[in-house]
């Protein structure tokens, strides 16, 4: 099988100008692959590298060496050497991310700051927003507040805002940051059970889960981050 | 603040819809992350740092980068 995501060797360091130009080591000799339908969460204490490795297979982060193999349209592209148009590019078609946090558009409503990437991806806004409702009444969020922006909604109503709006496209990829960090057992279980759709769909997921019950529930396969610490 | 948010706004929907091509040149670091695709950090009449916008803001290499993008306030 040929895998979606192949990271070989991938190193990541910080050098602080500011502070003198010391340089923080992140993360070297990252290497793992993920398969389609595949879930591999990410595991090690805070702070061993595990949302600077998301990072940069996403390709937020710059990696100083190595590859990041990406399966994109059906060929695969070195993420880390790739020009920013063909990262955006991946990104539309190919990798989904979903932060810890929301990050919207201020003054966007909620049912658009879902249906969005949908639209971008040449659906009709109508069917779109259909498609947003579904995903929004499945991970509880009352059809009151769809019109309204997620700005002054809690923690848990947006992150599960940003939840559904990671989950609505068909991309072969996917990156979870904590998921469910701050949501309650019913919503983790919807959490859980759109990941094992994606998976059934033939989605390549990387995740990072501090709650060892969701990450039983989730992972195929754990990769141990310390194995990557960095020699400082 | 509310009249720089509605051109935000108007500026955001015209790229969207009409397919338009812009370069935008801001000092605010916020609107550059929420308008643009691509950053080009410049100096003294040179670009210094390029690459999509939130690689340079989250991910800074050149020392003038770095101080810019540590100079903002979270709100």
């Amino acid at each position: 099988m040929t895998a979606m995501i192949d990271v070989t060797d991938a190193k990541k360091t910080f050098t602080m100008h500011l502070q003198g130009g010391i340089e923080l080591p992140v993360v070297s000799g990252v290497t793992f692959n993920v398969n389609p339908g595949e879930c591999v969460v990410l595991s090690g204490p805070s702070g061993a590298g595990k949302s600077s490795i998301l990072k940069m297979i996403f390709g937020n982060y710059r990696c100083d060496s190595g590859r990041i193999g990406i399966r994109h349209r059906g060929v695969v592209v070195d993420l880390a050497t790739a020009e920013p148009r063909q990262v955006l590019n991946i990104r539309r078609a190919t990798i989904g991310y979903v932060s810890q946090f929301l990050r919207a558009v201020p003054r966007v409503a909620t049912i658009d700051v879902v249906a969005e990437p949908l639209i971008a991806g040449g659906m009709s806004r109508a069917d779109a927003q259909a498609r947003a409702g579904e995903l929004l009444h499945r991970l509880n969020i009352p059809e009151r507040l769809w019109q309204l922006p997620p700005a002054t909604f809690s923690g848990g109503e947006q992150q599960r805002v940003n939840i559904a709006r990671g989950f609505i496209s068909d991309l072969p990829i996917l990156l979870l940051d904590e998921p469910t960090a701050s949501l309650d057992a019913a919503n983790r279980a919807v959490v859980v059970e759109l990941i094992a759709e994606k998976k059934r769909g033939g989605v390549a997921m990387v995740a990072i889960v501090h709650d060892d019950e969701i990450r039983h529930l989730i992972a195929d396969r754990i990769v141990d981050v310390t194995s990557f610490a960095a020699a400082a | 603040m509310s009249v720089q948010a509605r051109l935000l706004d108007l500026l955001r929907s015209l790229v969207a819809e009409l397919n338009l091509a812009v370069v935008i040149v801001t000092h605010d670091l916020a609107v550059a992350r929420l308008l643009s695709h691509r950053v080009m950090v410049m100096k003294g009449g040179r670009v210094i740092e390029t690459g999509l916008t939130d690689q340079v803001l989250d991910d800074p290499r050149e020392p003038y980068t770095q101080l810019l993008v540590s100079s903002i306030l979270p709100p």
